[in-house]
């Protein structure tokens, strides 16, 4: 009986350790799959059929990308049952144990569920790398691991873009308040102190793109990848985020949603401003097939791999960005 | 002679306060004249002559619009020797004794005086109403008093948008910090506390455009009056200085320079972004006809009229910026 009881407690420790830890894999590299505006809404029959596909689009894409980690960029979920949808679609991560995190984007606290509400199911999941405080999560920087020993070897910040604008007269939506870039600024300027002043190769996830992003792929000197089906609608006003970025030196990628017709990623300055791929069905507007953005990290310096895999298996795009360039591949190398 | 001493001292602090002191007049007015990329420039005698006829128009201007005080937004003086060029750029405004500000562009610290013999200089005369930080001329707001009264009715930010990019690999013109967009923050809502929570209106004066000039500019939906023969500020980071204006809501417009051919306002979110005309003659590029911006702020309300004077006493583009738009005025 005893013998059990340690063993069980060691399963609990290593269930614990693995979903909390994300780290790169032995091969110097993790991947990590952005799932963004899943839109899923189970308040009609018709949505509800839809959004079983996008569920079943998020199982095949996990079975066949076996991503390390998994990062979803809001909108997640718009309709009624909110509850029932997000246990669903977590669960379905639950059960693979992949490690994930969530920004919530400005359809999500729409439903049935405040934003402490959804903020305290998803950190429930003992794989959630979403951090509560004063019952909401908060803008934080997941720390992946070296693929041997214990040091910190890359960040992802997990960033909150808000819903829709808090001045007067102002319409669109929201954006990182002055308080928010403050707070990335901080925690920026002490992980880099703690690495000896080196900034550590950072990637950044939120749901409302950056104003840069329009003023990026307006610029044909930038490099572009991908659709631009839409104008970008980001917030009004800029507070300042991509500068803070660019001038603490650690974010070398940013990937948003938001706006389901794009898909592009552009650099500018040495930074990836990129959109996921839409990855939800019918239960909102789009003209782009369901699928999802791989990021593949390479550990020990500021690059990455990058394509998108649809729904039925086509994956496209395949970019390296890598001296701040980004560079694409002719056939993607299985 | 004991007399004449007590009476030129009684007289000196009579100038001293009538100069640095400013106030809205009975009419709940301040009249506000905006020098812009003067570029003064000594080196030769074309550049003499026309650093000459930039120091007539302003004369000319300051005997006809008579303004309550003077802003120099940046490329003032852009040659070695800078000092004769600020003497002479300066005299006139010394000569009537009115108060003026003075917020430096990029091209006044690559001479000859370097930022601190620049704003030790200026500060030097005594109708200056900047105040050093250190030894610089830095961030500063001045007050606006009321007709009746000692309470502070508006206020005037001098701001230093700084040179170029400290970033590498940046191109562009230079911008806000995030320590003067948190300083900004800071000093706004100290403002509006010590003032029982409300907002005191304000104007903002720097040298370089913000991004939201370019963006408010190319959008149709926004209304604009004045020139705009190239783009401006799309060229520079975005620090998050015009959300904070936004944000702290006491500043409705603001006053730059640094691009030469334009000169319009545009409304923006209930802000107007303006440009001043460069003010220069021929000692840098200009495809219009050389003026200055007028500023007449009023007293309790987020308004002001304004227009162009150009040599002769053309007045050009006037406007108003009322309910957070621009207006075409008829003058």
């Amino acid at each position: 009986m005893k013998k059990i009881l340690i063993f069980a407690l060691l399963l609990l420790t290593c269930g614990l350790a693995n979903g909390q830890e994300v780290r790169f894999q032995k091969n110097g590299k993790l991947k990590i799959a952005q799932f963004t505006d899943t839109h899923i809404s189970f308040d009609s029959e018709y949505r509800r059929a839809e959004s079983e596909k996008t569920l079943s689009q998020v199982c095949y894409i996990l079975d066949t990308e076996r991503p390390d980690v998994v990062m979803f960029t809001g909108d997640i979920v718009t309709g009624s049952p909110a509850p029932e949808a997000w246990t669903r679609l977590l669960d379905e991560l639950a059960k693979r144990k992949i490690p994930f995190g969530v920004t919530i984007g400005n359809h999500d606290c729409e439903q049935n569920m405040t934003r402490e509400e959804i903020s305290k199911l998803i950190t429930s999941y003992p794989l959630s790398l979403n951090i509560l405080k004063d019952d909401i999560i908060i803008d934080d920087a997941v720390e992946v691991l070296a693929s041997q020993g214990d040091k910190i070897a890359a960040l992802l910040y997990m960033l909150d873009s808000n819903d829709y604008p808090t001045i007067d007269g102002l319409s669109g939506y929201g954006w990182l308040t002055h308080g928010q870039v403050q707070n990335y600024r901080d925690m920026s300027l002490e992980y880099t102190k703690n690495n000896n002043d080196t900034p550590y190769p950072s990637l950044a996830f939120f749901h409302i793109p950056l104003n840069e992003y329009e003023v990026a792929a307006k610029d044909k000197r930038n490099q572009k990848f991908g659709i631009r089906g839409e104008q970008e609608c980001p917030p009004v006003i800029n507070t300042g985020i991509y500068a803070s970025f660019l001038e603490r030196g650690d974010v070398f990628g940013t990937f948003a949603g938001h706006d389901h017709n794009n898909d592009y990623i552009v650099n500018m300055y040495g930074i990836a401003l990129g959109y996921g791929r839409f990855s939800g069905y019918k239960t909102t507007y789009t003209n782009l097939r369901a699928g999802v953005r791989i990021i593949e990290l390479i550990e020990g310096k500021r690059a990455f791999e990058t394509w998108i895999h649809e729904r039925d298996g086509a994956i496209i795009n395949h970019i390296l960005f890598e001296d701040n360039k980004m560079n694409k591949f002719e056939k993607y190398p299985l | 002679m004991k007399r004449v001493i007590i009476l030129s001292l009684l007289l000196l602090q009579v100038a001293m306060i009538t100069a640095q002191e400013l106030k809205f007049s009975k009419d709940g007015e301040l009249k506000i004249v905006q020098f812009t990329d003067t570029h003064i420039k000594l080196g030769n005698d074309f550049l003499r002559k026309g650093s000459d006829e930039c120091i007539e128009l302003m004369c000319e201007l300051l005997d006809s619009e008579r303004p309550d005080v003077v802003i120099f937004t940046g490329d003032n003086v852009t040659c070695t020797p800078a000092k004769p060029g600020w003497d002479l750029l300066l005299k006139p405004i010394a000569d009537r004794n009115i108060p003026f500000g003075v917020v430096l562009g990029n091209h006044d610290r690559e001479h000859d005086m370097t930022w601190a013999e620049i704003s030790e200089y200026v500060t030097s005369y005594p109708n200056c109403i900047n105040e050093l930080n250190g030894d610089l001329l830095a961030d500063f707001a001045v007050e606006v008093a009321a007709s009746k009264g000692d309470k502070t009715a508006a206020l005037l930010y001098l701001l230093d948008s700084n040179e170029y990019p400290t970033i590498d690999g940046v191109g562009g013109s230079g911008y806000f910090t995030f320590e003067q967009v948190d300083s900004f923050r800071k000093m706004s809502a100290e403002r509006k506390e010590n003032n029982g929570g409300v907002v005191i209106p304000a104007l903002a004066f720097f040298h370089i455009p913000l991004c939201e000039y370019d963006l408010a500019s190319g959008d149709k939906d926004n209304k604009r009056i004045g020139i705009a023969g190239e783009g401006g500020g799309s060229k520079t980071l975005n620090t998050g200085m015009y959300s904070a204006f936004l944000e702290s809501g006491d500043i409705f417009a603001t006053f730059a320079g640094h691009n030469h051919n334009n000169d319009y306002a545009v409304g923006y979110n209930g802000i107007a972004l303006v440009y001043g005309r460069a003010t220069l003659s021929k000692t840098s590029y200009s495809d219009l006809r050389r003026g200055s911006r007028v500023i007449v702020l009023k007293e309790g309300c987020r308004e002001f009229e304004s227009w162009i004077y150009e040599p002769g006493g053309d007045l050009t583009y006037p406007m108003r910026f009322e309910k957070g738009e621009v207006v075409k005025m008829k003058k």
